[in-house]
């Protein structure tokens, strides 16, 4: 079972990778949501998926019997609203990057580090 | 040109004299009554850092007696010296103050015991020295001197750290003495070679010895009283003095004797080369000062007792006349408004005194009879006697004491007799009782010990032990018998004298060497100063080069190579897992999950993608479900559900806001590079999760949560128990993520709405 | 006992009552303070507490281990918080002076709460999922902050640190996961012993994989690019805060990781991360040495400085591991003194760029002065706690016979001095380029004043007597090792 599941997150870590590396802002921050949710599933299958009934004690029993990891899932449970707070924030910030520079692309985003004509120092910024 | 207010007020001056001697003057004369009393060597130890063996041992001998005598004799003649010549200048109180921490620094490195102690107050004089080169630091080459004498000197500093720890670990000790006791232990062990070689580093950046030397005649940037105090009497004797205090362990040592006398020597003769180009006095001075110290070098590398005592005779000559001497520099930039020895001549006239002092210290430098200077070339002749040193180096040093008459020459006769011929803008004037002093003190101290030698044998005798401990100090007599030396001092004087009258010629003939001088190791200084811009421009421009696709490319594929080396390193002989039955849905989840992340390669539409990615969030939502996960699954639906209707709102939203006369080229269908690492990364990860699948489970956490959830916390979805209270600290972390995750994006949706408008 | 989670429950607390009292911007500065005295408080308290117990711990809920949460304040985590306590209040202090404080919309105080909550949460953590969950608090404050500026220039470099620290985290995260699948466990002192039964050919890769998370949090090469992409566009109280604990977080982990959790690592991984340190010492100081604008050059050696860092763990001894913690006290303290110098100077000169400024020694001998002694600390000049921290690394790397080290380590000091030399000859002696300029006087620069004399008399204290921290790292360093000093 684990072979099935680490072969797909591997294609969802190559596919978030290669995405995230194109200068196509949105591209890039919908790479990283496709790696955080490969990372998500690595976490999962942690756990080994050796059971296919979900962690919850049945009535009339006090201890939990052979199911899924319930630990594991907590973590991806804790893990997934945390990339989505950042994912959601990611697109904010993407909004206002577009709207402030027209343009989405990541390489020509050189506003914080501008480029430098002279060959040897970096240019004088006007401060604010 | 240091030319400071010449108009000072006279209300004020001796008010700020008196305050600014006051300590100096305390300290000189509570030495002195203290020396006088207390039998030598004398200690005593504070604890400063003991976790690291380090504490200040104070350890004061004759070696760090002489140099105490100095540092604070001289101290006050500068310090009278610098209220004249500073006076009305609108920051002299910070030469004063930067100048009495010199003191304080200086006293500090030459009683310290501890090898680290002295490196801390020898690091310090350099900082102060650097603050003191740039004083008037308006001026681009003041500044640039400065710079240059701190880098040398502080990147020799660094070499001495490195020096002394290696000491320190050899020796098992940071103490001086002791380490001179265990010398014999340790004297074959082969770290001893580097450990040495780092040291004389630092102590020949310290000392102005070649390839180092060329930071001293810039430094005569600063102002007059600095370059007599730190520069020719003081600091720069640092170096030499802290290859004295390591003479006794190593002077048996081939490398030592070879290399210090190698280096002196060099250094001697270029410098005397050198001071023959010069027109200024106080470049002159300084070119001068650096033949000394290299002869200083090479009196500490030679073996004997003459030897020791020779280093301490020249030690104190020279303080004795080389000072007076920037004293009068200064005196003629005070009272002429200049230090060009061709705008000089004739100044007796106006100068009397002023001339006097030159005099007298100029035949002390030059080392004619009845004068210290004179006491100190016969001892080191006789020291040279006793050493048997190659032929080369007595010619050598000849030729370097040749050249010190010729500068005493120019000092005494050249700038004050003859006639004044220069047309100025005004007359030249005696300086003021302040700055005549101190030149008139020392040029006559070195007289009266010329006069009456036995009066400083004792001190010098104890110096000289310090460097050479079976020399017994009551037996030191530095009188002189007259006759022979005089004969041998005069073909000096008459070749010196020589090279006086034909100064000009020899400036013109050695003016062609300016070629090799341009090769010299300034050249290489600057060249490296001019390098380093290079280098830094363009390591830095390929690692922060401003694109973010470049900088997460870097990192992704530095990771993946690594963890590739790591992998590879473990041995490659790898535990896969087992290929188990697999249910259906499993297997039908996870190709939708492949299949989504595989067409995101193809497609190139903004929407299109997100609905792809989607399969992917949607896919492992289904896995979740069929693996027995069914909260997970629904939060992952519910996520993937309002981050895909959101995102592809905004995208609907964003086509009105891109401009889309972009002015980079557009991306490339595919890429193959960024194809390539993110292969790699991938497949690194897949093959860690599989290896990790393979191994064992330890399932000790997951059954203490199963068999506590409902017994201790009530509940039966044991998920949720720990999500709130096994792991309730992970969803304290987790809610804050959200909050803050709102308040950071707040202002940003707020300008969103009324950029909008 | 309860103590010990007061680091992150005080900050998260005080950034509550500050949100809820956006509308009234005394009261939420009020609260601030407050927040940040009773965390300098706490802090306190706990140095005490540790000196004296070795540690405090609680396990959340009262759980047994390793079942709940662990939290162990030990020293190495009692002196960080300490530091970011301290870095906390003199930023809020800051913040009230015209020094290039931050913008006053009312979110500042929140997010900078929360920062320092989510990175006194990672000292002190002892579980490796929770130590995720605090950094991606960390994180997202920081994001937060990073983009209060508002223009362009502060979205491309929240964009720039989000991305590479986001992927930080998620490989953090990837790390666990193996950690979690290849062990079982995830409280510190379990890992420890349960390391031991993995193959070690697993086990290495995992390790590394961990290391590259911390080193990308740590800004090392190749890995710093977001650090000097970002502080630059930072005002002056958030930046002292960043440069003081944002690199430590990572560097904390990295020695809790090494020579605590999975200790010994591998001859292997630490000669890699001996490599790293020295590639992010030589071109973290070039970068330096590239740069004109003050901010920028600092952030430069803030990565040279974490080489020096990384070094010392390298040498995976119990002095390495004493003098990161030395090295990452003085650098926490002394950085952010020169960023908030760097503030000064803009504020008196007009710009944070070295060829548009000058003459402020003539006009500022006070402020001069102060920049000098961090200066020469930061270059390791004795006796400033630069060179306390310089001389353990160097010293350790000649016991252990790694002359290269140590040669490379002093020629970077050397380098340093010639970056921390320009700025001093160029912002300082050079005269000013417009020969009409004169300092601003009608501005409040009192609480910046303040703060800054207190980080000086610190470091000075520090530097002139070691003695007492020089124990205490080396306690620390022991703790982490398992023993009890």
């Amino acid at each position: 079972m684990s072979w099935a599941v680490i072969l797909a997150l591997g294609t969802v870590i190559t596919a978030g990778i290669y995405l995230a590396l194109s200068r196509d802002l949105f591209r890039c921050l919908i790479g990283l949501a496709l790696l955080g949710n490969g990372i998500n599933l690595m976490l999962f299958t942690s756990g080994r998926l050796n059971s296919l009934s979900p962690p919850i004690i049945p009535a009339g029993d006090t201890v939990l019997g052979a199911t899924a990891n319930p630990l594991a899932q907590a973590l991806v449970l804790t893990a997934i609203v945390i990339s989505f707070a950042m994912l959601c924030f990611s697109l904010i910030l993407a909004i206002r990057i577009v709207q402030e520079n027209r343009s989405d692309d990541t390489i020509a985003l050189r506003e914080a580090e501008p480029h430098s004509n002279d060959p040897l120092k970096p240019i004088i910024e006007d401060e604010p | 040109m240091d030319n400071p207010e010449q108009n000072q007020t006279s209300k004020k001056g001796p008010d700020s004299t008196l305050f600014h001697l006051a300590i100096p003057t305390l300290l000189f004369s509570c030495l002195v009554w203290w020396l006088f009393y207390q039998p030598l060597p004398w200690s005593f130890q504070i604890a400063w850092v003991p976790s690291l063996n380090i504490g200040f041992s104070v350890f004061v001998d004759g070696l760090s007696a002489q140099f105490l005598l100095m540092i604070s004799g001289i101290g006050c003649l500068v310090f009278l010296y610098g209220t004249g010549y500073l006076a009305g200048h609108k920051k002299a109180n910070h030469v004063f103050l930067l100048l009495l921490l010199f003191m304080l620094a200086m006293i500090g490195a030459v009683v310290s015991d501890n090898l680290i102690v002295l490196f801390v107050f020898w690091e310090l004089t350099s900082v102060l020295s650097f603050l003191l080169v740039g004083f008037n630091h308006e001026e681009e080459n003041n500044r640039k001197s400065a710079q240059q004498a701190m880098l040398i000197t502080g990147s020799g500093g660094l070499c001495l750290l490195l020096g002394c720890i290696l000491l320190g670990q050899i020796a098992g000790t940071y103490s001086i003495q002791l380490l001179i006791a265990r010398a014999p232990l340790f004297i074959n062990d082969p770290r001893l070679f580097w450990a040495l070689g780092f040291v004389f580093i630092g102590a020949f950046t310290k000392s102005a010895q070649f390839p180092f030397h060329f930071w001293l005649p810039n430094a005569m940037a600063a102002p007059t009283p600095v370059s007599a105090y730190l520069h020719s009497a003081t600091m720069v004797k640092l170096g030499i003095y802290l290859l004295a205090r390591l003479d006794p362990a190593f002077s048996d040592l081939f490398f030592w004797e070879v290399s210090l006398i190698t280096v002196g020597i060099f250094t001697a003769v270029i410098a005397a080369i050198q001071t023959i180009y010069e027109r200024d006095l106080k470049r002159i001075l300084a070119w001068s000062t650096i033949a000394t110290l290299g002869t200083l070098v090479m009196l500490v590398g030679m073996p004997g007792e003459g030897a020791a005592l020779a280093t301490a005779a020249l030690f104190f000559a020279h303080a004795l006349y080389k000072a007076p001497l920037f004293f009068v520099a200064g005196n003629l930039d005070h009272g002429a408004g200049t230090r060009q020895i061709d705008c000089l001549t004739g100044m007796r006239r106006y100068m009397p005194w002023t001339a006097t002092a030159a005099f007298f210290a100029a035949i002390s430098m030059a080392g004619l009879p009845l004068t210290f200077g004179f006491v100190a070339k016969d001892i080191i002749n006789l020291a040279k006697s006793q050493a048997n040193l190659l032929q080369l180096v007595s010619y050598a040093a000849f030729f370097v004491n040749v050249v010190s008459v010729a500068v005493a020459a120019i000092a005494a006769i050249h700038i004050f007799w003859g006639q004044d011929t220069i047309p100025r803008k005004a007359q030249p004037h005696e300086a003021n009782l302040r700055m005549l002093f101190p030149p008139l003190v020392l040029a006559a101290t070195g007289l009266l010990f010329g006069l009456r030698p036995a009066l400083i044998d004792p001190l010098l005798g104890l110096a000289a032990q310090s460097m050479a401990p079976g020399l017994d100090p009551n037996k030191v007599d530095l009188s002189y018998d007259a006759i022979p030396v005089i004969e041998a001092t005069f073909g000096t004087l008459a070749l010196g004298l020589f090279t006086y009258l034909r100064w000009d010629w020899l400036h013109n003939k050695f003016n062609r060497l300016q070629a090799i001088q341009k090769r010299g190791p300034e050249s290489w200084y600057n060249a490296v100063l001019e390098t380093l811009p290079l280098v830094a421009v363009r390591s830095t421009r390929v690692f922060q080069n401003g694109m973010l696709p470049r900088y997460l490319l870097t990192l992704i594929a530095t990771v993946a190579a690594l963890l590739a080396t790591l992998l590879a390193a473990s041995g490659l002989n790898w535990q896969w897992p087992e290929m188990e039955s697999l249910p259906f849905p499993v297997l039908g989840a996870s190709m939708v999950i492949a299949a989504g992340a595989l067409a995101t390669f193809r497609v190139s539409d903004h929407l299109i993608l997100l609905l792809v990615g989607g399969m992917v969030g949607y896919g492992s939502a289904l896995l979740f479900l069929f693996t027995g996960a069914p909260d997970l699954a629904l939060t992952q639906f519910v996520v993937e559900t309002i981050f895909v209707v959101v995102v592809a709102a905004v995208l609907v939203k964003l086509r009105s806001f891109r401009n889309e006369t972009a002015k980079v080229p557009p991306e490339k269908r595919f890429r193959p590079l960024h194809f390539l690492v993110a292969a790699s990364f991938g497949s690194v990860f897949v093959i860690l999760c599989l290896l990790v699948s393979a191994l064992p489970f330890d399932p000790a956490l997951t059954d203490f949560y199963g068999a506590r959830s409902l017994l201790d916390a009530n509940g039966r979805n044991v998920v949720n128990i720990i999500l709130v209270d096994f792991r309730a600290l992970d969803t304290l972390g987790e809610i804050s993520v959200l909050g803050f995750g709102l308040l950071a994006a707040y202002p940003l949706l707020k300008q969103i709405r009324e950029k909008r408008r | 006992m309860i103590l010990a989670v007061a680091p992150l429950l005080v900050p998260l607390a005080t950034a509550l009552l500050c949100t809820v009292s956006y509308g009234s911007p005394r009261l939420q500065s009020r609260f601030s303070i407050a927040g940040a005295l009773a965390l300098l408080i706490t802090a306190i308290i706990l140095v005490i507490e540790v000196s004296s117990n070795h540690v405090v711990s609680l396990t959340a809920g009262n759980w047994p281990l390793p079942y709940g949460i662990e939290v162990v304040v030990d020293r190495l985590g009692v002196a960080l918080t300490l530091i970011a306590a301290l870095m906390l209040t003199i930023s809020l202090l800051w913040q009230n002076s015209d020094a290039d404080p931050a913008p006053t919309s009312g979110f500042f105080h929140p997010l900078i709460h929360g920062l320092v909550a989510g990175s006194c949460a990672a000292f002190i953590t002892a579980d490796l999922f929770n130590l995720y969950v605090w950094f991606e608090v960390a994180l997202i404050c920081a994001l937060g902050l990073l983009a209060q500026g508002g223009g362009l220039k502060h979205f491309d470099a929240t964009l720039k640190y989000f991305v590479l620290n986001l992927v930080g985290t998620l490989l953090l995260l990837a790390a666990i996961a193996l950690t979690y699948a290849a062990t079982g466990h995830l409280n510190f002192a379990n890992l420890r012993l349960a390391v031991q039964q993995v193959d070690p050919a697993v086990m290495l890769p995992i390790t590394g994989l961990l290391l590259i998370a911390f080193l990308v949090k740590a800004a090392a090469f190749p890995f710093f690019a977001w650090l000097p992409a970002s502080y630059h566009t930072l005002p002056a109280p958030s930046l002292a805060v960043f440069s003081a604990l944002l690199s430590k977080i990572g560097i904390c982990a990295l020695v809790r990781m090494l020579s605590g959790t999975f200790h010994p690592p591998s001859y292997l991984l630490m000669t890699l991360l001996a490599g790293i340190a020295l590639l992010s010492m030589v071109i973290g100081v070039l970068g330096a040495a590239y740069h004109w604008d003050i901010r920028r050059i600092l952030a430069f050696h803030s990565i040279s400085q974490v080489g020096y860092m990384l070094l010392a763990i390298a040498l995976s001894s119990r002095q390495g591991d004493a003098a990161t913690i030395f090295f990452a006290v003085h650098h926490s303290l002394v950085k952010a003194g020169l960023f908030l110098c760097g503030a000064l100077i803009f504020c008196m000169a007009g710009h944070y760029d070295l060829r548009r400024i000058g003459g402020l020694y003539a006009a500022r001998p006070f402020l001069s002065v102060i920049f000098l002694l961090f200066a020469l600390s930061l270059v390791g000049i004795p006796p400033l706690t630069g060179f306390w921290g310089k001389y353990l690394i160097i010293r350790e790397c000649l016991i252990q016979g790694q002359y290269l080290w140590a040669g490379v380590a002093l020629s970077v000091g050397g380098l340093t001095f010639y970056s921390m030399l320009k700025i001093w000859k160029e912002a300082f002696w050079k005269p000013h380029p417009d020969a009409t300029w004169s300092p601003t006087k009608e501005k409040k620069l009192a609480p910046a004043y303040a703060g800054i004399c207190t980080l000086l008399f610190v470091v000075l204290w520090l530097g002139l007597y070691p003695e007492p921290l020089l124990v205490f790292v080396n306690d620390a360093a022991m703790t982490i090792r398992g023993g009890i000093p």
